[in-house]
């Protein structure tokens, strides 16, 4: 059998431009361009204020778009927006909208967690019920991008997200640096007397219960480099007494003072009211003189008394 | 006596052209796309990493072929300048026609793209994965990164193989059914006749056991690397 060139040319040409066009027509993105220039198929967009964007986008971002979005689209299902999302993927569509159990984002969602094609895959992040519900009350009112929160007013809440801002770890080093070495060499000196509160600040904890009446006043004096930033003083029960009141007075950090079991009287306590940060003092039935109650609370600062 | 004289003329005189290692290798191949596709589509990824493998020992064992194997499969018959090969096909697309003892210029460089393409689409799909608890042999020597954009690599060339898949049949069959040029019958039974070669054609087959071994040898250091 044998055919002229041209007519193998064009029946080439036929069959590859048949070929393309079945092939583009396979992409959703062309299928819908192609249909929706022909006024057959509505414009898929969001709105800002829609249920879609403020309640429905962010589960999918938060469970789904990491294999699912713009860099990586698994299955060639892309999830990272409405009109993506309306496309589906190798599986066909993801949404039946008015059907959520028989739509294939929530039937992946609710396979076994031991099945090979259950969604978020095995080991990754789910999204809670109320998550799930969200979901699936979106697809049960049609699966809008428009349609605004109060069209679907029996989903749950959406939970406010509390974020704790990481510490700027660079300030932190630059604070901790100067108390640094001051801290290691005194802590050795005297183990268990001083720590830093937590791994993000500069402020001290200073502690004499382990020594007991060793935690003097001269005791207490070589700690003075880290008067400045001494937030806790644990002394119950120490050498601690009057004369040790000027060194408390440079501890302007000074929150909290456990002091009972000391000597110091209550002359010398009233002046730590004037400390600027303080807001807790314990001490002895014995240590509190006339009017110190009162003046405590004119100070704003709560006061133990151990009896 | 005429009956015999006429059954002499009607039988044609062939010659080798293609041997069994060749031949076998070509449509164990195209078995092995195809089916390679099938089993992606359904999901049976542990027989498409067996068929990509499969794959992988195919073209090794081609490409030493075509440095120690019989004459036609040699990539020295065939390769040419890329010069040549313009010319060559520029001409093929008129009236003129050369018949060839192997590929013809055009088509020995249809032969490495295919390769090459065939060898980056197994390459890629070593270190693939498709986020679901299967992955590659080597997909992780590489960083999860990695593996992400050779799996979507793996994905886009498959495209690139298709288009070369069409460009060769069309080839094949433009030859076939515009040239008069069987390139059909001898990828199959081996033989061509004797009109549609060169006068001077001269095939020099290498040893079956040569070909048995290089297969072997490729097999078990594919399997090693890959698998160890």
């Amino acid at each position: 059998m044998t055919v002229s060139r041209q007519v193998y040319l064009r029946i080439v040409a036929v069959l590859s431009c048949l070929w393309l066009g079945l092939w583009l027509f396979s992409q959703p993105p062309v299928a819908f361009a192609a249909l929706n220039a022909l006024g057959m198929a509505e414009d898929l967009r969001s709105s800002d204020e829609s249920f879609y964007t403020q309640r429905v986008q962010p589960v999918l971002d938060d469970y789904c778009t990491s294999c699912h979005g713009s860099e990586k689209a698994k299955g060639d299902l892309r999830l990272d927006s409405y009109r993506y999302l309306i496309f589906g993927g190798d599986e066909g569509e993801a949404l039946r909208p008015g059907d959520p159990d028989r739509s294939l984002l929530i039937e992946r969602m609710n396979l076994n967690p031991g099945d090979i094609k259950v969604m978020p895959p095995l080991g990754r992040p789910r999204p809670t019920s109320k998550e799930e519900l969200v979901l699936s009350l979106w697809i049960a009112n049609g699966a809008s991008g428009t349609a605004d929160p109060d069209s679907i007013p029996n989903a749950p809440e959406k939970v406010e997200e509390v974020v704790f801002p990481d510490p700027d770890w660079s300030v932190v080093r630059d604070r901790r640096s100067p108390y640094e070495n001051t801290v290691g060499e005194l802590g050795n000196r005297y183990p268990s007397t001083v720590s830093f509160i937590s791994a993000n600040t500069e402020f001290v904890e200073l502690s004499g219960i382990s020594l007991g009446k060793k935690f003097d006043n001269r005791m207490l004096a070589e700690f003075a480099p880290l008067y400045p930033v001494v937030r806790r003083l644990e002394a119950t029960n120490t050498g601690l007494s009057d004369e040790s009141i000027d060194s408390l007075m440079k501890m302007s950090e000074l929150r909290v003072i456990r002091i009972a079991g000391t000597s110091l009287e209550s002359e010398s306590l009233e002046k730590l009211f004037d400390l600027p940060n303080i807001e807790m003092l314990v001490v002895d039935q014995n240590q509190v003189g006339d009017g110190f109650v009162q003046r405590a609370e004119e100070s704003n600062l709560r006061l133990y008394i151990r009896e | 006596m005429s009956n015999i004289a006429q059954s002499s003329e009607s039988i044609e005189r062939k010659a080798l052209l293609w041997d069994a290692p060749v031949r076998l290798f070509h449509w164990l191949l195209a078995l092995c796309i195809l089916f390679s596709w099938i089993t992606a589509n359904a999901g049976w990824m542990t027989v498409h990493l067996v068929l990509g493998v499969t794959v992988l020992i195919l073209i090794s064992f081609r490409i030493v072929w075509g440095i120690i194997g019989s004459s036609t499969a040699r990539f020295g018959n065939f390769l040419t300048g890329p010069g040549r090969a313009v010319r060559y096909l520029s001409k093929s697309l008129g009236d003129h026609h050369q018949f060839h003892g192997g590929h013809n210029p055009a088509g020995g460089y249809m032969v490495i793209a295919m390769l090459t393409v065939l060898l980056l689409q197994a390459s890629s799909g070593l270190f693939s994965n498709n986020d679901l608890g299967f992955a590659g042999p080597l997909a992780d020597v590489v960083s999860k990164n990695a593996s992400d954009e050779a799996t979507i690599l793996h994905a886009a060339i498959f495209h690139v193989l298709v288009m070369f898949i069409w460009l060769h049949m069309v080839a094949v069959f433009y030859y076939v059914l515009v040239k008069e040029d069987d390139l059909l019958s001898p990828m199959i039974k081996g033989e061509k006749p004797t009109s549609q070669l060169p006068e001077n054609y001269k095939m020099t087959p290498a040893p079956y056991m040569r070909a048995t071994v290089t297969l072997l040898v490729v097999a078990v250091a594919t399997v090693f690397l890959l698998f160890r």
